[in-house]
Formats: structure tokens, C-alpha cells, sequence
């Protein structure tokens, strides 16, 4: 099932936005590092924050709910719905491999923005210090705490006929995501809401957000555990719902 | 025309389009004005010189800048999706509304929608400023200005998305181009307004009608040329491309 999804992924539009998005990030953080190179001296972990700055707080969680929703566009089209209801495997393979999929996406993403922040840090912004492993490893976090967001993603854009509306709701998840993060109040809720954990996530060791975690075990483990709690919880709800609700 | 608009707002009801322009109006509110309630933004409320109310409408601007575009997207691809299931586009047709006269119908709708909401959005930002206590007296023309501006400038990017939404049948074009223009006009905010104005999403960022000076933020007034110019283009575009839509073959 797994190989079918990414046959459907393969020939999708998912590449282009999947590539701008990361390009974009990289691009205006090297922009915004540049024009305020005499007040950012941090080097590495300055150039880093700026550019996972706006991408973290909300264009990382939307493009998971881009693509998330596209993976699943193709089951609302015409009578293909119909079809995945008559197949004999389990309710459980159809959303672990649409999962999946919309992972490998989330990874290429993940992939551009290192790659292209070591490019631009290394090339044109002339960084001093060696190359910061930090990065693959913060990149690499990310895809693992994304797994939460993904899997709430994909079960919105299953149970919502509609493209855009799963990635309405991603956009007020972002915007409560931003509040949990930035203010002491809600700071609860930035433990356990999918986008506030990406978030967190990306802004592992930065110094651009407040109350960043550090890039030690304390730091890292406890956002590994719950983003894999979190993502197995809403799978077995995902499974739940496939056998309960009845789309038309 | 009047027909076809009043179709488009019953199209609306199943798509509770209402509800989802509630949500994310009060979510931009919400996140505009978090900021008044701590600790260090409070103790500039009694003082003219830090210009609360200025620097509330600079938080107010990144916001929307942050979120708009992609909200007209979302708003712009939900309306004219429909169309593509069922041979939508076929049947108006054949009662009359042809392709070009459906979308800019969608578009008048929506922006219908959207007028109550965006001004419902402003006063609630500065009602949140109100109830934090911001004791300064508040001056409505910039806000005024900004929030009709913010108000016409989503209408132009509406069309561009109905337009995009009905040409392009894969919605994640439409959705993903709203959601990169997010980023640019978040973005733009931080750039020179000569680059702002040569990027579309970049007057999110013209129309700003505050700015930050080094730690001073005050009110300013938009190259209002600019942006006339910039809505007038897209009015003409749109005119334009929605005649052409009528002629061609699907």
C-alpha cells in the first residue's frame, strides 16, 4: 500500500511547494542575517534562527497540512472513495501508508532547509566556525516531531471532502501554536498541541524565540516522546473514525 | 449579476464559509493583541510618547500580513472548487452564468463576507487594546485607513485565487501559492518599501500604516499612488481574464 502511495506522490504537484517553501525560508533569513549583520553576532546559531524564525512559528506546520491534504485529495475525487472502501486490507495499513508518505515529503522538506541554510551559511553569508552538525540533527528532530501534526493533518483531510478546510483548521492550530509558545499562560498547551511542538522543535537552540529548549537530552527527549505518543494516539483514533464515520 | 451572487452565498452555507472566516478572524485578533497583556507592553500604556496604540497596529499588520493570503486562498479555493465536482461549471452554463460572470460573482460574494469581518476583526483588536488599558486616547484615522486598505487588498487577492482556483483544477496550486504569499508578506514587512511594492503579496507591507523606527514605533501614512495602482492593475487583469475564461473550451 505503502508503494502504491508513493507512486500517487511521485507524479503529485507536492515537489514544487515541498521545495519553495524550505528555499524561501533559507532565502529570507540570509536576507534579514545580512541586513542586521552588525546586531546578530551569534554566527551559525543566529543565521539558524533567523530562518527557521517564520518558518517554524507557522509556514513548517501549514506546508504539513498542504501536504498532508494532498495525499488525500485523490481519494475524494469521482468514485475513488467508493473503490478504498471495497479493499480488503486493513483500515489501519490505509492511513499508516498515507502517514508515511506524507512523512517522506515532510523529510524532503526538512532535507532543502538544512542542505540550503549549510549552502547559504558555508557560501554566501561566509559563516565563520565549521559547519555546525547541529543543524542535521535539530533537522532531523523535526521530522520525528512533525509525526503528530501529520497524522491529525492526514485524519482532517480524510474526514473533510474539501482541500483547503484541513488547512484552515492547521492555520488556527498555528495561530493558538504561536500564542502557547510566546506567552507564559498558555506554555501547557505548547507541550501538546502538534504545532507548537514543531515549533519547538525547529527552535531547538535558537536564540530568536524566548524560552527555546536546548539541544541535550533534556531538551530533545521529552518532545520525541510525546510527538510518538501523540502520533500513535491519533492513528488508533484515525482507525476508529474510518470504521465509524460514514463519508459519502 | 445580483442572481448569481445571491446563488453564491447559498453555495456558501454548506460550505460554512461563515464559520471558517469567524474562526480565523478571531484567531488574528487574538494574536494581534496577546502581546497587551504582558507584563512589559502594559507599563507604555499611560504614556502618549510610546504610542501604545501604534505600536498595537504594527503587531496588528504582521498579523494579517501573516495570514490573509492565505486565508483568501482558502476562503477563494473552497468557493470555486465546487465547480470542478459534477460539471459545475457546465450547468451554470446552461442557466445562464457563464464561467467568467460565476467567478466574478464569487468574488463580490466573498468579499460580502469579508467586509463584516475584517472590520469585526479591527474592533476587536482595539477592544482588546481597550481592555488591557491602554489609557491614551485613540486616534481612528490610521486604523481606519489600514483596515479599509486590508479590506480592499483581499478582494484583489480573492480574485487572483478564484481565477487560479478555476483554472487550475489542482487546488494545491491555489492553496500553496496563498500560503508562500504568507510568507512574503510577513516577510516584505521587514524590507525596504521599494522592494515591497514590486512583489504583490509585498503591499500586505505597503499599506502598513505604523512602523518601527529603531525602538520608536509611529504612525505613517501608505504611498497611497502605489496601492491605487496596484488595485486598479489587478481590477483590469481580473476584468480580463474572467472574459477570456467565457471563451475557452473545457
Amino acid at each position: 500500500m505503502l508503494r502504491a502511495e508513493l507512486i500517487k506522490l511521485r507524479r503529485s504537484a507536492v515537489w514544487p511547494i515541498a521545495l519553495a517553501l524550505p528555499l524561501l525560508a533559507v532565502t529570507t533569513g540570509t536576507i534579514n542575517y545580512a541586513n542586521n549583520a552588525d546586531q546578530l553576532t551569534g554566527g551559525w546559531v543566529a543565521f539558524n534562527s533567523q530562518v527557521v524564525l517564520f518558518y517554524g512559528l507557522l509556514f513548517f506546520s501549514l506546508g504539513i497540512g498542504l501536504l498532508a491534504a494532498t495525499t488525500w485529495r485523490a481519494e475524494h475525487r469521482g468514485t475513488n472513495w467508493n473503490l478504498l472502501l471495497t479493499t480488503s486490507r486493513r483500515p489501519a495499513a490505509l492511513i499508516l501508508a498515507k502517514v508515511a508518505a506524507t512523512a517522506v515529503s515532510v523529510a524532503f522538506m526538512q532535507a532543502v532547509l538544512v542542505v540550503g541554510t549549510l549552502v547559504s551559511g558555508a557560501f554566501v553569508l561566509r559563516l565563520d566556525g565549521g559547519v555546525p552538525w547541529q543543524l542535521v540533527v535539530v533537522g532531523a528532530i523535526a521530522i520525528i516531531a512533525a509525526l503528530p501534526l501529520v497524522v491529525v493533518q492526514s485524519l482532517l483531510s480524510m474526514l473533510l471532502k474539501s482541500f483547503a478546510a484541513p488547512v484552515a483548521v492547521c492555520l488556527a492550530g498555528c495561530v493558538l501554536g504561536v500564542a502557547s509558545v510566546t506567552s507564559v499562560g498558555l506554555r501547557p498547551l505548547s507541550h501538546v498541541l502538534p504545532q507548537a511542538i514543531n515549533t519547538r522543535a525547529l527552535n531547538l537552540g535558537s536564540t530568536a524565540l524566548a524560552g527555546s529548549g536546548s539541544l541535550t537530552p533534556d531538551g530533545v527527549l521529552p518532545i520525541l516522546l510525546t510527538a510518538l505518543g501523540l502520533a500513535a494516539v491519533c492513528v488508533a483514533l484515525g482507525v476508529a473514525a474510518i470504521r465509524r464515520v460514514k463519508l459519502r | 449579476m445580483t442572481r448569481a451572487v445571491v446563488l453564491e452565498l447559498r453555495k456558501m452555507r454548506r460550505l460554512r464559509t461563515g464559520p471558517i472566516v469567524v474562526l480565523l478572524v478571531l484567531a488574528v485578533a487574538a494574536l494581534s493583541s496577546a502581546s497587551q497583556f504582558s507584563g512589559g507592553t502594559r507599563e507604555t500604556f499611560d504614556d502618549p510618547t510610546a504610542a501604545p496604540w501604534a505600536a498595537l497596529l504594527l503587531t496588528y499588520t504582521m498579523m494579517a500580513a501573516m495570514t490573509s493570503p492565505l486565508l483568501t486562498a482558502v476562503l477563494a479555493s473552497r468557493q470555486t472548487d465546487i465547480e470542478h465536482a459534477g460539471a459545475g461549471w457546465t450547468l451554470a452554463a446552461t442557466a445562464g452564468y457563464t464561467p467568467g460572470v460565476l467567478c466574478r460573482a464569487k468574488v463580490v460574494a466573498l468579499s460580502l463576507v469579508l467586509l463584516p469581518a475584517v472590520a469585526l476583526q479591527s474592533l476587536l483588536v482595539i477592544g482588546a487594546g481597550t481592555a488591557a488599558g491602554i489609557r491614551v486616547p485613540l486616534d481612528p484615522g490610521p486604523w481606519i485607513g489600514y483596515t479599509t486598505l486590508l479590506f480592499l487588498l483581499d478582494v484583489a487577492f480573492l480574485a487572483l485565487h478564484v481565477w487560479l482556483a478555476a483554472t487550475v483544477e489542482n487546488q494545491l496550486v491555489g492553496v500553496g501559492i496563498g500560503m508562500l504569499g504568507a510568507f512574503l508578506a510577513a516577510f516584505t514587512l521587514l524590507l525596504p518599501s521599494a522592494v515591497s511594492r514590486l512583489i504583490p503579496w509585498g503591499y500586505y507591507a505597503v499599506i502598513a500604516h505604523a512602523a518601527q523606527d529603531g525602538d520608536v514605533v509611529a504612525y505613517q501614512s501608505p504611498s497611497y499612488a502605489w496601492i491605487a495602482g496596484f488595485l486598479i492593475l489587478v481590477g483590469a487583469v481580473y476584468a480580463f481574464v474572467t472574459r477570456r475564461l467565457d471563451r475557452i473550451e473545457r
